[in-house]
This record gives C-alpha cells, structure tokens and sequence, in this order.
C-alpha cells in the first residue's frame, strides 16, 4: 500500500515563556518538528527540558500570568491555530489535538463520575447525547479494556486505581476522535507492572485506530517500543530530530549520544558513560550552544554563537543543532 | 454513620457541659451576683437576705451540683429581667433572629458566589479590583455602621424602607443587607481564591483539552468543587451572627431579637437568662456543625462517614 | 563565616523593601497604619479641642472649615450633641481602641505560641489535652462568654481584654501547633538534634524562624479582629464608659442623632473600616510574600 505522507502538524519556531518576578524564562524557544499522519513521534528530553510547555502551547493552554506564547506558527491540517479566535480554538481542543496528562490522580475531576467525564468528551466532539452518547461512553470503557463498564461508569475516580484511572484519561482523549493525540509521559507515575499494560493497551489502539500521536516521555524504553521518529529537547530547544533508528544508532548531536551511550554501554556491560555537569538553569542559561558546559566536544564557537538548524542529510530526514553534529561533516 | 453521628452528640454535651462549668466559674468565683445585683447603698442584711434566697451561702461544690442538675433536668429558672421562664423568653426572640440571619446568609450566597467567580473569571482585571475592593470593605467596616449608613440614605432621605421595627418587608431589607455585607464579603473572598485554585488544576486541564469551554468549566466542573470551603465559610459565619453577632445591627434596626434580648440580659444583669442563652446557643452551634458536615457529602464524594 | 554571611541578607533585605515599594496597597495601607498610630500616641498635640470641652450653644453643627469663633480653630469634623469637637474626639478615641487590639492580640500570641509549640512538639498527652480544650473553645459561643465576663466585672476597657483573652490565644496555638508538627520531623531538626542541640534550642531557634511569617499575618489579622469586636461592644456600651471614648462609643452615642447630625457617626465607622483594612492588606501582603506555596505573579 502506497502511503502520501501527509503533514498533520506542522511547528515553526514555536517560543513560549513565563514571565516570573526573577525574570523570563524560556521554556519553549525557537522549537519547530512536524508529524505525518499516522505516525508516532517521541519528545524525549529531561524534565523541565520544555516538553510539557510544547504540548500545551500546541492546545493553547498556556494560562497568562505567567505563561506566553511569544513566536511561532502551529498548523493543524492546514490550518493555523496560533491566531484562531479563542472560540473557534476551543472547538478545535478535543477533535483537533487532544491530551492526555501525565498525573492520573488528579487530572479527573474528583466531583464527577467517570462516566459523565467520558460522555462529556462525546456529546462535545461527536455531538451524540443522551443513551447514544451514554453508551458511546460505554463502549469506550470497554476498548481500553476496563472490566464491568456499566458497573465502572458510576465510579467516582477516587475509587479507581492510578492505572485504571489513566486507562479513563486515554478513554476521554479517544472519545474527542482527535486528528492528533498528544500524550504527556502517560505512565511515568505508575508502576512497572501498570506502566507495562497501558503501553500495551496504546500500543493494541493505535493498531486498531490509525491514530497519529506526539508521546511525550523521558523513558528510553517506551521510545524504543512506541516511536517511528524522536524528536529530542534539551533545555527549550530541539536539538535533534530523526526516526528512531538513527537516534539510537548513529545519533548526530552530543547529547544525543551522550543519553544513548549510557545504554549501550551498559548494554555492552561497559562503564556507565553519563553526561558530566548538571541540567541547565533555565533561569540563567549559557550563552551560545546551550549545551556546551557538558560537551565533550566543546569548541569556542559553541560559546558565542547559536548552532543553526540543519538538515544533515538534505532530504528532511535528520535534523541536528550543532555546530559539530558527530558522524556528518566535521 | 451511626458512629459518626453518636461521637458528634457525645463531644457535643462534653462542649456543653464545658462551657456551662465555664459560665459557672465566671458568675461564681470571678464575680459575686449579689455585688453585682444589689446597689452600692444596700444594707447587710439585704445582702445576706439575697445570698441565701440564692442560695450562694451553700459551699461552692454543692452550689455547682445544684447548678448542674438543674441544667441536666432543662430547668433553666425563671428570668429575673422579663419574669417568665428563661426558655419561653429566648423561643419568643430566636424566632425573628433565625428568620433574618438566614435570610442574610442566604443573600450572601446568592451575592457573593457570582461576585467571586466574576473576579476569579478575569483576575487583575479593572471587575476583579473593583470586586476584591467591594468585599474588603464588607469585611472590615462594621456592621453597625454600614446599617446606620444605608438607614440614613434609604429609609431617612429616601424614605423607601422603615427606619426600625418588625413585621413588614419594609423592616426586613435594610437589616438583610446590612447583616449580609460581612458574609457576602467572606463569600467573595472564598470563592474567587478556590475558584482560581480549581482553574488552575490538572482537571480543569483535561476539560479543556476536550474542548470544555471556560463558561461551563466554571459552572459545570469547579462551582461543585469549591462548595465545601463556601459553606464552611458561611457556616461560621452563621453562627457567629445567631450566637450574637447580630446584635449590633439587631440595636440599630430595632429588631425583636436573640441580639436585642442579649444585650438586655446584660444591661439587667439577668444571670439565670444569660446561662440558659449559652445553653442554647451552644446546642445549636453544635447542631449547625453536625448539618454542614453532612452537606459535605452532597458535594464531595470523596467525604463519606 | 559571619562576615561572609552579611552582604547577602543585606541584598536579600533590599529586594524585600524593594518588592514591598511595588506592591501599592501595601504601601499605602503601612503608611496609613503608622500616620494613625502616630496621631495616638500625641493625640493631645494632634487634636484642636479638648476632647470633653462641651460648648451647648455649637452642638451638632456640621463639618466646615471656617472657625465658628474669631480666633478659633475651624470644627472640621463638626460638633456632637454637646457640642464637643468630632475631629478631636476621633483622635483621643483611637487611643482605646487601638491598646484593645494590640494588647489582646500580643498576649493571644504569647499564650497561644507556648502552648502550640508544647502541643505540637511533644505530641501525646500534652497535644491531646490542648487541643481538647482549643477545640471546645471552638465550639463555644464566645460573643455570650465575653458578655458573662463584662457583666461581672462591670463595663470597661479592662474587661473588654480580659474578655477578649479568654479566645485570642486559641488561633495562635492552633497555628503554632500545625506548624510545630510539620517541621518537628523534618529534617532540619533531625539534623539540629544529631549535631546535640538541646530541646530548647530546636524550639527556640529551628521552629521559631519558620512560623514568624504566619505568625505575622496572624497577629496582624487578630488585631484587626479585636478592633472590630471593641468597637462592636463600645456600640452597644459595654465597653469604656464615658467621658473616656471609643471610636464605637462615638458611633453608639451619635446613633439617636443619625438623622440631623450624621458626621458623627460616618467619621469614626469609616476610621475603623480605614484601620482594619490597612491591617488586612498588610497581613494579606505578608502572607503572599513569605508563603512559598502562594501564587506569584
């Protein structure tokens, strides 16, 4: 079967900041990716690497004070979100991009039934009400495999379990049918075995439903298991982007190889090789590369000067922020 | 539940039985009712006349027992100030008191839960300072005043209102919303910092990521949500005005109530009716708290008991 | 070591008077506190008249800036029922007022801070009994208990603080208490006691540096609470008596007059609304600036 690659969102220079009383910080700078229908890209970086503050700008959730989007262009299937009235945003919210957060606990509002949260989500975006839109909500319950529905549609989330509760948050982004599911590092508060069953049950969904998703993770791992491309962020930048294979194989930006080398080595049963010095201070960042304290490869250039955006390959394919990207042109 | 209900009445008549030593201790032992009672001019034997018809000259242990007895039998003695049984006295004037301080509580809701959302809605804007200014002012001017205020320009100049008395609607507003400024302003106050508090919060995240508008975010989501510290903050307020905190406003308006007949106790030095008052009064704080309590439940299901 | 230290906190001091200077209603409302307390304390040099000087023929005339006398000074404020200079008044009566607030809000908070750090330290019994006890206050009626107490002692100032006492020291034990707990098993006390710092010391200087905050906001809060209730029971006249004055005495007895003469009871309801939302905007001020959890903007 012959696929067009069709561009669902596309991100340009994408910058977004808080304005705090110690001074601006710049928690998304200068970001563009994009993602073809159908397919999975990662974000992976470090918390407070600006991952969570991208998603939420690509909703427009950004609340001001503090937080602004300051530049860029965000385009959902052709159309530019970034200056849509808040009115015509809002109907895009749930059937444009939907979300699901990275704290179950608290992410469902704790006065309502499950059920209700979910039916909401369907009488918005499939504009279904009443029975039909009650059991649409059933019937999601039982895609993402959560036992006695009916019985469960009644519950109040503080009877659910974390894991069950973050199968009712991939319920209600599903019942929004969004062209784009963003998922903010989805099991990093659950345990191993729970971790283990909602990627399962991602994965099972996005055989089922052809679904194009942004997963948002810190997680190797889930990378490794989840992603046709990775995008990798180091603080409010993205410094590189390629499918996944290459990140994890011939990755071109320092950071890159230095997150990937710590696992083959100790694949390899080498010397854990870990990134000297510490994450930035997003307060106070170094001047030039914003990497360049901890790289290895550190030259005077890197100090003064922003690496540009380049495509490494020509074709679109691999794009690096380096001045010195490793295994291309030196 | 049972349990819950019965470890309630339980601290309730130890609170009661607390306070009634207290009120005991104050008349007995920091003051002397005959001091109080008789003029400066009396002659010893009056004096020793009232003690033993008080039966003051008894040690003060057994004058306790007494006391205490009397309080477990309901027997509150006669009110030396309006010569009728003290509860006959307190039933005819809690009546008007309840109904207005009820009324108030109610008007305060029903002012100050939109004014705070409003304010929460845009916080920092010109609304939300006008608002925030609003309920101060309702919180720290006092309430007499505010009455005397609003009798000067409504009922004196413009003559829309009665100036005092009970019976008319004409003497209920003025007093409704002078008593109301208070609470309303505490109502504001609440609800404008839960309400961003709950707009701020991961769910209200999740709601509008599916496309949840801001209008029904509010009313539909979060109103349920901040309803547990609203009435708490109302319910404290409540009691404070039955307990006597309307007596102020009770003075200015002329109202025939719980706040007049508190002062009157006072100004009669009527020790019988003030300890039968505190008895009262402390049953029915101790009743009103059980009823918030279980209006928890109605709004968060997490609460059970 | 300590010298080192210095040219820190200084910074830190300025920054803090520099972020006080921006927040306006801060500002203000200090400046307004310290021109009021000003005015008390020399209330003699600050007022025109003698505070209980009657003059029957100028009663209840209105506010005006022209003397009424050649040589005279003006009635700003007007003049009460007998005649007596409102603005004068006003400015011997804050006097009571203001030593009701501040005296029961300081023994409250002496009171209440021992017994809360006793309860939240040593837990147990000691916690237990305390709190049974806070608790109970909680659930009395403390307008009627403060009444018991002025009916027995007769009406007056020394009674309105006996009364008031009785209940100020209930918030600041609570407070103390919480506070107590939370840091009690923290580690930096953990740490105080590995290094052998006697109980004493891990109260005095460990807990105390971490509850002078809300203790502020407290205190400040409390003395705006008192100076309401004074005033309401000046009102209704059992608090000082006259010829002494209070600024709800002032209110109380211009009542009856409210219809021809209202400068006497607008000007003293509006120093009291003045006093306590200064005191409010300054303890909500403190609260927001040395409360890690609240929102910044």
């Amino acid at each position: 079967m012959v696929e067009t690659t069709e561009t669902v969102l596309e991100v340009k220079n994408l910058s977004t900041s808080f304005f705090l009383r110690e001074g601006e910080v710049k928690a998304v700078d200068d970001v563009s990716f994009h993602i073809n229908k159908g397919e999975v890209l990662a974000i992976l970086g470090e918390s407070g690497s600006g991952k969570t503050v991208t998603a939420l700008s690509l909703l427009r959730l950004i609340s001001w004070p503090p937080g602004k989007i300051k530049a860029g262009s965000v385009n959902l299937n052709g159309q530019e979100i970034l200056n849509l009235p808040l009115s015509k945003m809002r109907k895009l919210r749930g059937r444009g991009i939907a979300m699901i957060l990275q704290e179950p606990m608290s992410s469902l509002n704790p006065s309502q039934t499950i059920g209700s949260q979910i039916m909401e989500a369907v009488q918005i975006n499939q504009g279904l009400f009443g029975e039909e839109a009650q059991k649409k909500a059933v019937d999601m319950l039982n895609i993402v495999r959560i036992p006695s529905p009916e019985k469960r549609f009644y519950n109040y989330p503080h009877e659910l379990s974390g894991g069950m509760k973050q199968r009712i948050m991939i319920a209600i982004a599903l019942s929004c049918r969004p062209k784009l599911l963003i998922a903010d590092e989805p099991t990093c508060s659950l345990d191993v075995t729970i971790q283990a069953q909602i990627l399962k049950l991602m994965k099972q969904l996005r055989s089922e439903i052809d679904m194009t998703i942004l997963f948002i993770t810190s997680d190797l791992g889930i990378v490794s298991e989840m992603a046709d491309r990775v995008a990798v962020m180091y603080a409010g930048k993205m410094i590189e982007i390629t499918d996944v294979f290459t990140t994890f194989e011939k990755p071109a930006h320092p950071y890159t190889r230095g997150v990937m080398g710590s696992i083959m080595a100790m694949k390899a049963g080498g010397r854990l090789n870990i990134i000297p010095g510490d994450p930035p201070n997003l307060m106070n960042l170094p001047a030039g590369c914003k990497f360049h304290p901890r790289c290895e490869y550190c030259r005077d250039i890197c100090k003064d000067e922003e690496p540009h955006y380049t495509d490494l390959n020509g074709d679109g394919s691999h794009f690096v922020s380096c001045h010195f990207p490793l295994g291309g042109r030196r | 539940m049972g349990k819950y209900i019965l470890q309630r009445l339980a601290f309730t008549v130890v609170v009661i039985f607390c306070i009634s030593i207290m009120v005991f201790v104050i008349t007995h032992v920091v003051g002397n009712p005959v001091d109080i009672m008789l003029p400066l001019t009396a002659t010893e034997q009056q004096r020793i006349e009232l003690t033993q018809r008080l039966g003051l000259d008894q040690p003060l242990h057994v004058q306790l027992i007494t006391y205490l007895k009397d309080l477990a039998r309901l027997n509150f003695g006669v009110s030396w100030w309006q010569r009728v049984a003290c509860e006959e006295v307190i039933m005819k004037f809690i009546i008007p008191t309840a109904f207005l301080v009820t009324l108030s509580c109610l008007f305060a809701l029903i002012i100050g839960v939109p004014l705070g959302i409003i304010s929460a809605y845009r916080p920092g804007s010109l609304l939300d300072r006008t608002i925030t200014i609003l309920s101060l002012s309702g919180v720290c001017l006092p309430p007499f005043w505010i009455g005397l205020m609003l009798m000067l320009v409504f009922a004196v100049n413009l003559g829309w209102f009665y100036t005092s008395g009970f019976g008319a609607w004409k003497h209920l507003i003025l007093p409704m919303i002078t008593l109301a400024c208070n609470p309303a302003g505490h109502v504001a106050q609440i609800v404008r910092f839960e309400m961003l508090q709950q707009l701020n919060s991961l769910y209200a995240i999740t709601a509008r990521a599916k496309g949840v508008s801001e209008v029904t975010l509010l009313f539909k989501h979060c109103l349920k949500n901040i309803m547990v510290p609203t009435v708490t903050m109302l319910g404290v307020d409540y009691v404070a005005l039955m307990a006597g905190g309307s007596a102020t406003v009770e003075v200015v308006f002329g109202w025939p109530g719980f706040g007049n007949l508190i002062t009157g106790t006072i100004e009669n030095l009527d020790f019988p009716l003030l300890q039968a008052e505190v008895f009262f009064v402390a049953v029915f704080v101790c009743i009103i708290n059980l009823l918030i309590d279980f209006m928890y439940t109605a709004f968060d299901p997490r609460i059970r008991f | 070591m300590h010298v080192e230290n210095r040219p820190v906190e200084k910074k830190k001091r300025t920054t803090l008077w520099l972020r006080f200077r921006k927040n306006k209603g801060a500002l203000v409302s200090m400046i307004v506190l310290l021109i009021i307390l000003i005015t008390t304390i020399f209330a003699p040099f600050f007022s025109t008249y003698d505070p209980g000087k009657t003059n029957l023929r100028g009663r209840l005339s209105p506010p005006s800036l022209a003397p009424m006398t050649e040589g005279a000074a003006p009635h700003i404020l007007g003049t009460d029922q007998q005649g007596r200079d409102v603005y004068s008044r006003l400015v011997h009566g804050s006097r009571v007022t203001l030593n009701v607030g501040i005296t029961v809000a300081t023994f409250g908070a002496i009171i209440g801070i021992i017994l809360g750090l006793l309860a939240g330290y040593f837990g147990g019994w000691t916690d237990m009994i305390i709190m049974r006890i806070v608790d109970i206050w909680a659930s009395s009626p403390i307008f009627l208990i403060s009444l018991t107490f002025v009916m027995v002692l007769g009406p007056g100032e020394r009674s309105l603080i006996i009364a008031f006492l009785f209940n100020s020291w209930t918030l600041f034990c609570r407070m103390a208490r919480s506070q107590a707990m939370a840091i009690r098993n923290s580690d930096m006390v953990e740490s105080g006691r590995a290094i052998g710092a006697g109980t004493g010391r891990i109260l005095g200087r460990h807990i105390m540096t971490n509850i002078i905050s809300p203790l502020i906001t407290t205190y400040v809060m409390e003395i705006a609470h008192y100076i309401n209730a004074e005033a309401n029971l000046s009102f209704l006249g059992f608090g000082v008596q006259p010829p002494a004055t209070s600024w709800g005495l002032l209110i109380g007895e211009g009542r009856t007059y409210i219809t021809s003469a209202w400068w006497i009871v607008l000007f003293p309801g509006l120093m009291i609304g003045i006093t306590v939302l200064c005191l409010n905007l300054v303890g909500n001020w403190v609260r927001e600036e040395f409360d890690p959890l609240s929102i910044k903007q």
